[in-house]
This record gives structure tokens, sequence and C-alpha cells, in this order.
């Protein structure tokens, strides 16, 4: 287990990168769905 | 082939529901795939002979790398489907890629450097590809903050179109002449990242990773370009019959 | 005919008029050439190796400066929409402005670039070379500079904006010029770049004034 998790001698590379991939990942759409409830919010204010 | 029922979709209403239609078909196995895929690449892929671990930056690098390409071909369509046909549809999609294909193409740098600095020792290099995908990222920077600064919407669509248009012209042209300029200076060192010559266990996760990065692009530029065009057709009568259907 | 030299003639006169700015990008262009050696340091050497890319950069910097005169004065008095509206082609009208933005801008470049290229040890046939490539260069770059200009018309104050488009255009011109002045001056054939910079110009005069043009369309309605 600490073999996988420590990859080499290159954990901070494959790991970083791994968390850095997800995050921008995750970020997107999460930033996506929130642009359009908003979005779709500011549309039901204005009826 | 039945092309009126293409045509269709170049319609906001017809558009906008198909995208909330199928947004989680492409968005539910992309996610899959990308697990899958990195359960391969991180788990089940032997270390390479050279690189040891430190290869496995590849399953992230060339997914986000291909997608930020592809991503910005693809804008560059749509703007051009939005200049001939003047089709907001089409002008709402492109708007929509680019800060997606930007962050892709931040993803793919940002790895690279991280597979750099171990592999090469240094985190960067004035490789043809690397001074190709920075140019890239200052490409769709530029469409980007064009269309932020132009008030009418209209005109920003049709300004920033043509940029993203000569963009996608110039884009081999720069990456040819990084070529000549590189080759000529130094030895290329630098192996090739997509070697076709890639052991099967090693190949599967990257594939699956390819495809799990475009169908998650298309999923969320579903939803993306699905607010984009609420945005624009906020004081339409379809938008008012979509809110009244979905009053929750 | 008649119609294009006119035009031409009275870009002319009114930049002849506005004779500040292109002696702004003038002084521009020499004191971009002039940090280098200031603060680098005077290494023959060194100097001689850098002249490429810094003759290039400083014609694009200085450009930036006299960008916005192509199209934004007239664009705001109303004679762009006047030339539009013509039954004359907008292409043709936009290539004359072009040429004449050329005339005026860039040519006073190359005639100071002679005088930077012997402050940085540049002799002989090579000076002739960086004579040659800062013409070729700056006829590609002009054509590049007046298409992020039109872009840009709309735009209150496009600033860094206008940079951000135009570098990246130009950065295969930067390339092959520096290549071109290098190649002479180290003394191996340099043909292959001047090939493909005056075939940058081809492409960029032959399809540079109809991106502009529409670029101009776009702005004006």
């Amino acid at each position: 287990m600490m073999e996988f998790l420590s990859m080499g001698e290159y954990s901070f590379f494959v790991w970083s990168s791994f968390l850095i991939s997800i995050f921008v990942l995750l970020i997107n759409y999460l930033c996506a769905h929130r642009e359009f409830i908003s979005e779709l919010n500011k549309v039901k204010l204005n009826k | 082939m039945n092309f009126k029922r293409i045509y269709k979709y170049g319609s906001p209403p017809n558009y906008f529901r198909l995208c909330l239609k199928y947004e989680n078909w492409f968005t539910v196995p992309g996610f899959l795939l990308i697990v899958i895929g990195c359960y391969g690449g991180l788990f089940i892929a032997p270390p390479d002979y050279q690189m040891g671990d430190a290869f496995r930056i590849i399953y992230f690098h060339v997914p986000s790398a291909y997608l930020s390409m592809s991503a910005y071909a693809y804008m560059a369509l749509a703007a051009l489907v939005g200049i001939v046909w003047r089709s907001n549809v089409a002008f709402s999609v492109a708007k929509s890629i680019a800060p997606f294909g930007a962050s892709f193409t931040f993803l793919a740098l940002v790895t690279g450097m991280l597979w750099g600095k171990p592999m090469w020792g240094t985190a960067w290099v004035w490789d043809a590809r690397l001074t190709s995908e920075f140019i890239l990222l200052l490409l769709y920077l530029g469409y980007m903050l064009l269309h932020a600064s132009i008030r009418e919407q209209k005109k920003a669509d049709r300004a920033a179109s043509v940029l993203a248009i000569v963009g996608v012209i110039n884009l081999p042209i720069i990456h040819y002449s990084v070529v000549w300029w590189n080759t000529l200076h130094q030895a290329s060192t630098i192996s090739k990242l997509s070697s076709p010559s890639i052991a099967g266990e090693m190949l599967w996760p990257l594939l699956v990773m390819i495809f799990g990065y475009g169908f998650f692009f298309w999923g969320v530029i579903c939803r993306s370009g699905a607010t984009e065009l609420l945005k624009r057709e906020k004081r339409s009568n379809w938008v008012k019959e979509y809110v009244e259907e979905h009053q929750s | 005919m008649n119609i294009y030299l006119k035009i031409f003639m009275r870009e002319i006169k009114v930049s002849m008029k506005r004779w500040s700015d292109i002696l702004t990008g003038v002084i521009m262009f020499v004191l971009v050439a002039l940090i280098f050696p200031l603060t680098v340091g005077t290494d023959q050497m060194f100097l001689i190796k850098i002249i490429g890319p810094v003759m290039l950069l400083s014609a694009l910097l200085a450009s930036l400066i006299s960008m916005q005169n192509i199209f934004k004065p007239d664009f705001l008095n109303g004679s762009l929409e006047q030339l539009t509206l013509s039954h004359h082609s907008l292409n043709g009208l936009v290539l004359m402005k072009i040429l004449s933005y050329w005339a005026t801008s860039s040519l006073p470049l190359v005639a100071v670039s002679i005088f930077i290229a012997s402050t940085y040890y540049v002799t002989g046939t090579s000076l002739a070379a960086v004579v040659i490539t800062v013409l070729l260069a700056s006829t590609t770059l002009v054509n590049i500079t007046a298409l992020a200009a039109a872009l840009t018309l709309s735009v209150r104050y496009p600033g860094a904006l206008m940079t951000l488009i135009l570098f990246p255009l130009s950065l295969p011109i930067l390339i092959f010029g520096s290549k071109a002045i290098e190649y002479s001056i180290v003394g191996i054939d340099s043909s292959g770049p001047f090939y493909f910079l005056t075939g940058m110009m081809l492409l960029s005069f032959s399809l540079g004034p109809i991106a502009t043009a529409f670029a101009i369309r776009i702005s004006l309605d």
C-alpha cells in the first residue's frame, strides 16, 4: 500500500497531477451546473 | 439522410431541450470512463521501464492536451457556423466551449510541467508541442477577453468568431514554425508523447481516459451551452414555456 | 482604379498630419532596441545573436503605439461608414488603407533599423539582410495589426487586448524573421526563412484585407 502511495519516488508529481486534474474537472462540472441553476432562477424571478 | 431532423436543432428551444435531455448520457459515461481509466492507469498498468511510475501522468496529460486542441477546433467550427448562418445556437456553443477549452489547456500545461520535472530535470522545454500549447492558451484567453470587452452581444459574437477562425488557421502555422525553429537549434531528446509502440496494458487506460474526458467535455458543454442560450433568449416565449413547465 | 489611388493619397496626407504618432513609433522602436545593450551588456557576440529578435520585437511594439490610428479616427468621424456604404469594394479600400499605413509607419522603421543594426555590430551583407527582413516582416505584421485594430474597433479602451490578439498571430513571423537575420549573420544559406517571409507576406496581403473588411463590417453595424 505504501509502495502504491509512493509511486516509485515520484509520489508528489503523480498524485498532484491526479488531484489537480480531478479538481479542475469537478470545478468545471460544478460551475456549469451552478451557472445553469442561477440563470434559471434569474429568469424565474423576472417573471 | 433526413436533414430536416438535424435542421430543427438549429432553433434555440429544440437545441435547449436536446441538450438538457442528453446531458447525462454524456456526463455519466464520461465520469465512469474516467474512474475506470484512473484505476487502470494508477493500479493496473505496470511501471514503465525507463520512466518508472512517473509515466502515469500520461493518463492525465494526454487526454487534456488532445481535448484542448480538439475543443479549439470545435470552437472555430461553431464560430464559422455562427457567422455563416447567423445562428445564436452556434455562437452560444462557441462561447461556452472557450473557458472549458482554456481549462483543459491549463491542465495539459500543468501536468506536462509536473511530468517534465522528474523526467527531463526541467519543468519547461521550448519544444514545438509545448510552445504551441502555450500559444493555444493565449488564443483561448484572447477569444474570451475580446468577447467580454465588446458591449453589444451580436458584435462581440461575430468579432470573437473572426478571431477564433483566424486562430485556427494560424495554429498549424505556429506549430510548424516552432518545429522548424526548434529542430535546427537543439537535437530533440524528448520522445514523442503518443508513441504507437506502447504496451497493451498501458494503452487501454489511456484510450479509456481519452474517451472519458471527451464524453465529460461534451456533457459539460451541453449544460453550459444551454445556460448561454438561456442568457441570450431570456425574453422569448419558449423560455417562458420552459419555466412554466419546470416550476419546481 | 482611381478611387483606390485617391484613398491611398488621402491616407498618406492624413498620416502626414499625424506625424507625431509616426515619430512616437520610431522612438519606441529605438528605445526598445536600446534597452538590450544598456541592460544586458555590450558584448559583441551577444548583441549579434539577439539582433534578429530585437528588430522584430521592437517593430511589433512600435506598431502597438500607432495601431489605433488605422481605423479609429475614421470610425469616430463616420468616414469609415461612408467607405463601407459606397459601391466600391471594401476589401480594396481596406487594402489601400493598409498599404498607406505600411508606407507611413514601417518604412521609417526600416530606415532606422539600418542605424540600430550597425550599433549592434552588424555589417556588410548582413545589414542588407536585416533591412530586407524588417521590410518583409513588417508587411505581414501590418496586416495582422490592421486585423487586430478592426476587431477591437468597438472596444473603447482596448489596451492589452490588442497585444493578446496580435502576439500569437505574429509568432511565425517573429520566428522566421529572427532565423533569417541569424543565418545571414552566421553565413549559412538563409533563403528558406526569406521564402517563408515572402510567402507569409503574399498570404497576408491576399487574405488580410478580406478578414479586416469583414471585421470592420461587424464593428459598424
